[in-house]
């Protein structure tokens, strides 16, 4: 049975970040209580997502390398976009990730409108950029690279997970063929995984996971709805289990929202939900 | 009333000892005489921090209870203690000049979890033997008769298990939630019968075996007390022909006479 493999320091899966960081990546998202651009709200989102993986795989001895994980930038360029001690590099092992955040950043969190918010620690491994082109199709190619190395080195790996994040307007051609590509990629346990995340500056409602017919606001959400990878039904029972009930056929694809939720859709081990 | 018990433990394949996070008691092996005896086993769950350290609180703190403690007085104790075993965690980190990192902290502030299995076997004076059981989540009990299954508590179906099963947590403000779904069975137990502890992955393998027709208590009952080689090479044989999913694996294995 496909996405069966089991995620363990023996056999490791990845995360590939895909971000794009061109010039409209400046524009402010639509919708959203606090006013930002999209380039830090992707900022801001991939950054928690890291530091939600890492916390996910933690235990007393450290963190666990179930996953490696890469971000790759395209604008004025397109390679690893990780800052600090990780830079240059295309993947790299959970704990590195973990121990190795460019900056710790202190933000306030508040639980409820009205509470006064504390303090936590917000670790980040990238800053946001929003200069140049959208060379989609050339992120996609060397997404592909990374992970035919990946392959060969991981054949029986849970098939890597591909995250494109994006305002969706490829500048160097259709990034459909080249996504087929991409996920033509397989492991023992089957194909890669593309997600995509496309940022809108309208105040068009938030949309996650949608159905293969969904509704979608404009050309380039349903370009990049195209795109994504249906969700495995290991997914969507994991969803379910969250509270998400998706129907079958749900695809990897979310509109101005948060995709955090698919951290959780990742077997390492016993999940931990509240009794209720 | 005379009991043998038996247990075997064995890490996730790939993984070294100190990251096995199943938990038994009791931990002496061997013929026990006793007109009550206490057992349990409990699964630390992967997601969580200490979550071993938690499951091993947990049988302790069942089978060295009196028999007027039930399960809920049993967890209540348990969770009243772990805020010092936090605070010792915590200090004997700092002297290890390893602080809690941000990646941690997180984990900590929710709390562990474990799946828990608690049994007592009895025998009044002049009267058929008796088993109780406690449990909340997927960590299972077996009872074999006359080469039969006759009872599987509280899951009774291999497709039942999956990656989320209900789980005792370490804070205390979860108390009620967890005493609301606890799950409770008991029977009778006669000369010749064994009842076996186990954790998930080794339940769901017993009871896909039982609806086979395949009678793994056989398999299981041949392993002599003791004998964690032959455990290991047991368990080792069916995770490489994928009978058996590669978890923590735990079997406490009890055969009562009067």
């Amino acid at each position: 049975m496909p996405f069966s493999a089991e995620i363990s320091r023996a056999n490791p899966t990845c995360f590939l970040f895909l971000i794009d960081q061109s010039e409209s990546m400046g524009a402010h998202i639509g919708g959203g209580d606090v006013p930002m651009t999209k380039a830090e709200a992707v900022a801001d989102a991939v950054n928690r997502l890291l530091s939600e993986l890492s916390i996910k795989c933690a235990k007393e001895d450290g963190v666990r390398d179930y996953f490696h994980v890469g971000v790759i930038g395209y604008g004025a360029a397109v390679g690893p976009i990780l800052d600090g001690a990780l830079a240059g590099r295309d993947l790299v092992p959970l704990s590195d990730v973990a121990s190795r955040p460019a900056r710790m950043e202190e933000r306030t969190r508040h639980n409820g409108r009205h509470s006064a918010g504390r303090t936590v620690k917000f670790p980040t491994w990238f800053s946001p950029l929003a200069y140049g082109d959208t060379p989609m199709c050339a992120a996609l190619t060397r997404a592909r690279g990374v992970l035919s190395l990946w392959l060969a080195d991981h054949p029986g790996c849970f098939p890597p997970v591909v995250v494109n994040i994006t305002d969706g307007v490829s500048t160097d051609g259709d990034p459909l063929p080249v996504a087929q590509g991409l996920q033509a990629l397989t492991s023992a346990d089957g194909h890669v995984l593309l997600f995509n995340l496309h940022l809108s500056s309208g105040r068009s409602d938030p949309v996650v996971f949608p159905g293969p017919d969904a509704p979608l606001p404009d050309d380039y959400a349903r370009q990049l709805h195209r795109m994504s990878s249906p969700l495995p039904d290991q997914m969507l029972v994991a969803a379910a289990r969250q509270d998400l009930f998706l129907e079958d056929g749900a695809r990897g694809f979310a509109f101005n929202a948060d995709i955090s939720a698919i951290v959780q859709f990742l077997d390492v081990g016993t999940q931990v939900l509240e009794l209720r | 009333m005379r009991c043998v018990v038996s247990s075997f433990w064995l890490p996730r394949d790939g993984s070294p000892v100190e990251h096995y996070e199943d938990a038994y008691f009791p931990r002496r092996t061997g013929v026990r005489t006793t007109p009550r005896l206490r057992l349990a086993v409990a699964d630390g769950a992967s997601e969580s921090m200490l979550s071993g350290l938690w499951a091993q609180t947990l049988v302790r703190t069942w089978c060295r209870s009196s028999r007027r403690r039930g399960m809920a007085d049993v967890v209540a104790t348990a969770m009243s203690g772990w805020d010092r075993t936090l605070v010792a965690y915590r200090e004997g980190r700092e002297a290890e000049a390893r602080p809690i990192e941000w990646f941690e902290q997180p984990g900590l502030d929710r709390g562990a979890h474990a799946t828990l299995l608690g049994v007592e076997l009895t025998r009044p004076p002049g009267g058929d033997g008796r088993w109780s059981a406690v449990s909340l989540g997927d960590s299972c009990l077996f009872q074999v008769r006359d080469d039969e299954l006759v009872a599987a508590f509280p899951l009774n179906d291999a497709a039942a298990f999956d990656n989320a099963p209900k789980l005792v947590p370490s804070s205390a403000r979860h108390l009620s939630r967890v005493v609301a779904h606890l799950d409770r069975a008991e029977g009778t137990w006669r000369p010749g019968d064994v009842l076996f502890l186990t954790t998930d992955a080794l339940a769901a393998w017993f009871l896909a075996g039982a609806a086979a027709g395949t009678a793994p208590w056989r398999a299981l009952n041949g392993i002599a007390c003791d004998d964690s080689a032959a455990f290991a090479a047991w368990a080792t044989g069916e995770r490489s022909n994928r009978h058996l999913r590669n978890d923590d694996l735990t079997l406490v294995r009890v055969e009562p006479s009067p």
